[in-house]
Formats: C-alpha cells, structure tokens, sequence
C-alpha cells in the first residue's frame, strides 16, 4: 500500500529547516548595505575586498544557508531515511554557519587573519558535520533514485568547494602557505557554481517543477543522465584547469571539453525546464514559476556568455566580464531559483505541519486551517519578485557601468531581502498562530467533555 | 453503485489539476464526511503520499492504482461493505 518515492512521515520538526530560511534574507541585506556602503569602487574587479565578502555573504550566508536547510528537510523524505537527532544536528549546523558566514564576511572585506581563521575553524566544522550527517543518512537509504544521486553528489561538490575555500583562506591567513590562487579560485567557483549549487537545483527539480508547478515529469532519459554528465562534466573541466596549469598547457583540451560537456547539460535543463513550464496544466500566474524562468533564461544568458568567450578571448581581458557572469549565475540563477523554492517549500511545510497538527488533536476537527496562498500571499510574493527581477537588472548595469549603477542596485537588492524577510516571517507567525488555535480548539473541547462526563 | 456490491456506493473526486496543498485538503475533507457503505475513488496526477500517514490517523484504509493518473480508493477501515466494493476493483483492475 505504501509504495513509494517519497516518505514524510520522516520528516523532521518545521523549525530544523525554518531557522535556515529565515536567517538567509538577512545575510542578503548584509551584502546589499556592504556594496552600497563600499560603492562604485567595489565592482572595480572581481577581487576586491568588499565585492568577495559580499559574495560570500550571498553564496554561504544566502544560497547555501537556504539549501542546507532544504536539504536537511529534504534528504529524510526523498532518502526514505531519517536524519538522526535534527533538532541537534539542524542546531549545531545553523550556529556553525551563521557565525563563521559574520566571520568570513569581515574577515574578507578587512583581509583580517584572525577572522579568517575563526571563519575556517567555524566553517569547516558546520560543513564537515552537514556533509557527514548527508553522507550518512545517503548511504543508510533503502531506496536510490535520481533526486538522492542529485543531492549525494551536490553534497560532496560542496565538501570540494569548501576543501578548496579552506585552503585559499590559509593562503591570506599562513605566511607559509603559499598558493597558486588563480586555478585553484577558478576551482572552488567551478565546484561551488556548477556543483554543489547547480547539481542541487537540477536534481530537487526532477521532484518539485512537476509536484508544484503541475508540469508534466521530466522525460527519463533527462533524469537518468543529466546528474551524471554534469558531474562527469566538472571533473574533466577541474582535470583539464589543473594539469594544464600544473602540467603542461595541452591539457587545456580537457578543461575545454569538460566546460562543453557542462554548456550541453545545464542548457538541456534550462530547455527543458521551460518547455515543461509552457506545458503546465494550470495556466494561472504563479510567482515560483516566474522566478524559475528568470533562473532558466539567467542560466542560458550565462551559457551564451561563456560561449562567446570561447570565439572572443579578449572577453577575458575585459573588467565586467567575470561580474556579468558572477551576476548571471549567483542573483539571476541560482537566488531565483532559491528563492521560487522557497515560497513553495515554507507555506507547504507551514501547511503540513499545522495538518498533522490538527490529526493529532481530533477535538479540534473543526478548525479550518489556512491554505498555501494564505500563508504567504500572492500580492507580496509578486512585489517581491519585481524587486528581485529589478535588482537584478540593475545589478547587470551596475557591473557594466559600476559608477552610475551600484549604489541604486545594492538599495533595490536589500529592498528584495527585506520583502523575502518579511513574507517568510508572516509565514512563521502564521503557523504560529494557528498551533496556538489547535491547542486553545483542543483544549476547549476537553473542558466541554468534562463537563458533560461529570 | 457498483454492480459486483450493490449496496456500496462511490463518491469521485478528481484532483489532478490543482496545486499543492488543495488536492489533500479536499481528499481530507471529502474521506470526513464519507457515509456508511461510501468509497472515495480520488483521481490525481502522481500518488498523493503525503496524503496517507493522514488517512491512517483518520481511522481509512485505501489501495493505488496505477494508470495514467493515479487512483486512490479510500475507504473507512471499519466499513465492510466499502472496503468489500474497494477490494473488488482493486483485484479486477489492479
């Protein structure tokens, strides 16, 4: 009878996710105020202090911060496999991240040693205990489909990620480390980007563009190969970046190879995921659908661009390239991406939970409980993705034109965090809300029983 | 009414097309108000599996079938003649 993909029932508790989600706007106005505080001069090249705090700020403090909470949520259901101890681990991980997130952002924008090596202690350790508690939930699963070998293989690009961000912060913090920064910096993007980010989007999507965007599934040769080319793909590119600089410079080849391997399937994804989105059954507006096809177009805008490179070297040379790509994958994929999720992922937890709430207490059957819409509101979402989708725009002038653009660009981007703070908060103070009712129902209609017994 | 159980009757709601989380709102509410010898055939685009840990708790027992959409037959656990009707066209059409 219960013969499926997917097992709620082992779910963990709303706040292990919750705290992730509602921590992550935060960290984004963090990154708006530094840029808008630093300027025109932050997106003068992509090394500057302020412009790699800021990043940081956005990958770790946003983007990881909001899919190490899904993934705590997710790995339970989809893996049919319970997280052991979530309370605890969802904690620990949360503290670990959140405080070595402050660390690095100041550590990076003041090139400070001793916040760089707090950060590198804090840090390590919530990624090493994220990715062992994955590892081990992973491999304890009954069942292996497409969406665990996805999160399985984003989850150990993101131990390399963060493997070759330790050692790039040792080489600011240790007079004795020295590094070879521009491979090993191309690398860490490579492995961040394309892996740990890009192999998570793709494959929670096999589950969540059909369930909540009402689509047709994606066709079975796209979930059979996609994950695996794409991480076939990063090997080859990582290989190639390495031994043509360590080696000899033929092996370029392989970089370039492994970067075409990429280019095809994350533009195949891109498609077909737009395609599916033109097929839904339900033709109404949905604010999640939106941010999607502004990730999908983002993701194929960043494909043309890499492309283009690869006819026009002399691109490299150029100071906006690397931002335009930066801000083509990071605000208009990835946050995207992230960001439709999440206004699916928390009103449907928020639903669930209250549900479940309420199954548990039959006294309190009557109550109707708020649906998905009401949790977080079509009207705000939509106001907040027409800031996103401006601040986005802005930020491709402002990496063009940094000296007209970065102020008004970095104020529309905090603006976008702020709204997002608010519909996640208005989601928590819903189920708040009505936990409170169910008990107060419950408790009401046991009084009335005791009366009416005695 | 079905012909093989005369006296159980069935209720259909189809939920193919809505979105997350109406299709268990309105199994929830339509399988609370099912009547003595009623079954809910539920129709839905994938198997509603949230939904069961849910049924369990409301006292239901139910059977998949697998076709282009997915059906769920849903009736109460202590309900014979539902559950006689349900097992019928399980075992005919599984």
């Amino acid at each position: 009878m219960y013969n499926a993909d997917l097992a709620f029932d082992k779910a963990p508790p709303l706040g292990a996710p919750l705290r992730f989600f509602l921590t992550a706007p935060l960290f984004g106005m963090a990154a708006a105020l530094l840029v808008l505080w630093a300027g025109p001069h932050a997106l003068a090249t992509r090394w500057t202090p302020p412009l790699l705090s800021a990043t940081h700020l956005l990958t770790l403090g946003v983007l990881a911060m909001v899919m190490i909470g899904a993934v705590i949520q997710m790995v339970a259901v989809v893996a049919g496999s319970p997280v052991a101890r979530p309370r605890w681990v969802a904690g620990g991980v949360h503290a670990l991240l959140t405080a070595g997130v402050v660390a690095l952002g100041v550590g990076l924008d003041a090139l400070d040693r001793r916040w760089l090596a707090f950060a590198m202690v804090l840090l390590g350790l919530g990624v090493a205990g994220f990715v062992g508690v994955v590892v081990g939930t992973v491999t304890r699963a009954p069942r292996a489909h497409d969406t665990v070998l996805g999160i399985g293989l984003a989850v150990l690009s993101l131990a390399f990620t963060a493997g070759l961000g330790l050692t790039l912060a040792a080489g600011y913090v240790f007079d004795s480390v020295i590094l070879h920064r521009f491979p090993l910096t191309d690398a860490h993007l490579g492995w961040g980007i394309a892996g740990w980010m890009g192999l998570l989007v793709v494959g929670v999507a096999f589950q969540v563009v059909p369930m909540f965007q009402i689509t047709p599934n994606y066709p079975d040769a796209v979930r059979r190969w996609l994950v695996k080319c794409i991480f076939a793909g990063l090997l080859m590119w990582s290989a190639g970046d390495l031994l043509a600089f360590w080696v000899a410079p033929p092996w370029v080849w392989l970089q370039r190879a492994g970067g075409a391997v990429l280019l095809a399937a994350y533009g195949t994804f891109a498609v077909v995921t737009l395609r599916l989105q033109a097929r839904r059954r339900r033709r109404l507006a949905d604010v999640t659908t939106d941010l999607w096809r502004v990730g999908m177009v983002s993701l194929l805008g960043a494909g043309l661009l890499w492309l283009a490179l690869q006819w026009v070297p002399a691109l490299a040379e150029y100071r906006g390239y690397p931002l335009l790509l930066g801000v083509l994958l990071l605000l208009g994929f990835a946050l995207s991406v992230i960001n439709g999720m999440l206004y699916k992922i928390v009103p449907f937890l928020v639903w669930f939970h209250l549900q479940n709430r309420l199954l548990a207490a039959p006294h309190a059957a009557a109550l109707q409980l708020p649906n998905m819409k009401q949790i977080v509101t079509d009207r705000w979402a939509r106001r907040q993705l027409r800031v996103h989708v401006a601040a986005l725009l802005l930020a491709l002038g402002a990496a063009l034109v940094p000296v007209y653009l970065t102020h008004l660009s970095a104020a529309v981007l905090f603006v976008s965090f702020a709204l997002l703070l608010r519909n996640l908060v208005a989601a928590a103070l819903c189920f708040r809300r009505y936990q409170r009712q169910i008990v107060e129902a419950a408790a009401a209609a046991m009084q009335v029983r005791t009366a009416i017994s005695s | 009414m079905t012909a093989q159980h005369p006296q159980a009757r069935e209720r259909v709601l189809d939920v193919s097309d809505l979105e997350p989380c109406e299709p268990l709102e309105r199994a929830l509410e339509a399988v609370r108000t099912l009547q003595p010898g009623e079954y809910l055939r539920l129709v839905h685009r994938q198997e509603p599996l949230l939904l069961y840990p849910m049924l369990e708790k409301l006292g239901m027992a139910w059977r998949a079938r697998h076709a282009a959409s997915v059906e769920i037959l849903i009736h109460r656990r202590d309900d014979a003649i539902a559950g006689a009707a349900v097992a019928a066209l399980a075992g005919t059409e599984d």
